[in-house]
């Protein structure tokens, strides 16, 4: 069975985005832009929560993501996305599925297919709702030495106490600490 | 001149409230050892009332190397409600918290330590008083419960050292990068 995993930059006080959708604070350097090569490639299916969606498919197209980011942009745009929304009539981005319903089924269909790993990026909303319904198999949290004092929480909304496993821990030249956690009940 | 470092136990959602409770499954030598060097590192502490009460109830039955000095260590407890101390050598901060905290830390001596403490800590972090931050960052999702950082609090920091402990906590230690315009 494929696996789900979660990917997230956030401030060491738990924002995933600044005021605004500001994600300046990123240390984003060429270490880290490898290690997103990495993971992109160990991908074949992305899924997003609207938000994180309309940010996304507003980027990786444009001359600039090409530009700066030729690796990652040609992934991001070639790789089959889903975008999980009730509220949105079309994804025009490339390769991009819309599912208004019945998330839970939907995920575990994925899941059940053979391929690469699933993954989760930024969608907040959505991550919450799949730690509930106890379908992120992985946490992949990488922590910025920074304290934003404001911004969008990257968990909100859980009701309940969730024990996790460490995996592992890796520290980026950044100041970055990419922590891996999977669900303890796993 | 001394350093001031905070010393936290964290969920992963940052949430610092009554670690008593779900801190405990994972204690374990590596981490006792962590708490062992920070504390001789340091020869005082400093405390907000929440946590000096919760200390001051605790320890002072308590005996091993560990409790002894931190039971002796000078104990500076900022308050503008407590009257009085019952815990050995603690020394009431009633007013003028920051004058306070510069002169400890120009005093010759080791650390600092600052244990919990959410609200002071805020005030400690808006005066940039704060040197280090020690994180106990837990493998738990709580969901609810204070948080140690809040709206409005801000630094930029450098990364000491990440060191995952093998029941699963990950220490991280910062240093404040001090904005040299303020």
């Amino acid at each position: 069975m494929r696996r789900l995993f979660a990917f997230n930059m956030v401030t060491l006080d738990g924002y995933f985005e600044g005021p605004n959708q500001d994600i300046s604070w990123h240390h984003a350097d060429d270490e880290f832009n490898q290690f997103a090569i990495e993971q992109t490639s160990t991908v074949d299916t992305i899924l997003f929560g609207r938000v994180t969606y309309e940010l996304m498919a507003n980027y990786w197209p444009t001359p600039a993501a090409t530009t700066d980011d030729p690796i990652v942009a040609d992934l991001m745009n070639r790789l089959p996305k889903i975008v999980f929304s009730r509220t949105l009539q079309r994804a025009e981005w490339n390769n991009t599925r819309l599912i208004k319903d019945n998330i839970a089924e939907e995920i575990s269909k994925l899941k059940q297919q053979s391929g690469k790993d699933l993954a989760l990026f930024g969608s907040a909303n959505l991550l919450s709702t799949l730690i509930q319904m106890d379908l992120i198999d992985e946490h992949r949290i990488m922590v910025n030495p920074v304290v934003l004092g404001s911004g969008t929480p990257l968990f909100q909304g859980i009701k309940g106490k969730f024990n996790l496993k460490l995996l592992k821990a890796r520290t980026f030249r950044s100041g970055n600490v990419l922590l891996y956690y999977q669900p303890d009940n796993k | 001149m001394r350093k001031v470092v905070v010393t936290e136990f964290l969920s992963l959602d940052g949430v610092m409230e009554a670690p008593h409770l779900w801190s405990f499954p994972y204690w374990n030598d590596e981490i006792e050892k962590f708490k062992h060097d920070e504390l001789f590192a340091s020869d005082a502490q400093l405390l907000g009332r929440v946590t000096y009460q919760g200390f001051a109830s605790a320890w002072p039955s308590r005996t091993g190397e560990y409790a002894d000095r931190l039971n002796n260590l000078p104990k500076y407890v900022v308050s503008t409600t407590l009257e009085t101390t019952e815990w050995h050598n603690s020394h009431l901060v009633k007013e003028n918290i920051a004058e306070e905290v510069i002169r400890l830390k120009q005093q010759p001596g080791q650390n600092i330590l600052v244990h919990g403490s959410r609200a002071l800590v805020q005030t400690l972090m808006q005066h940039q008083l704060i040197d280090e931050y020690n994180l106990l960052v837990y493998p738990l999702i709580l969901g609810s419960g204070m948080r140690l950082l809040n709206e409005g609090d801000t630094a930029s920091l450098k990364l000491v050292e990440a060191r995952p402990f093998s029941s699963g906590v990950v220490l991280l230690r910062y240093l404040t990068i001090f904005d040299s315009a303020s």
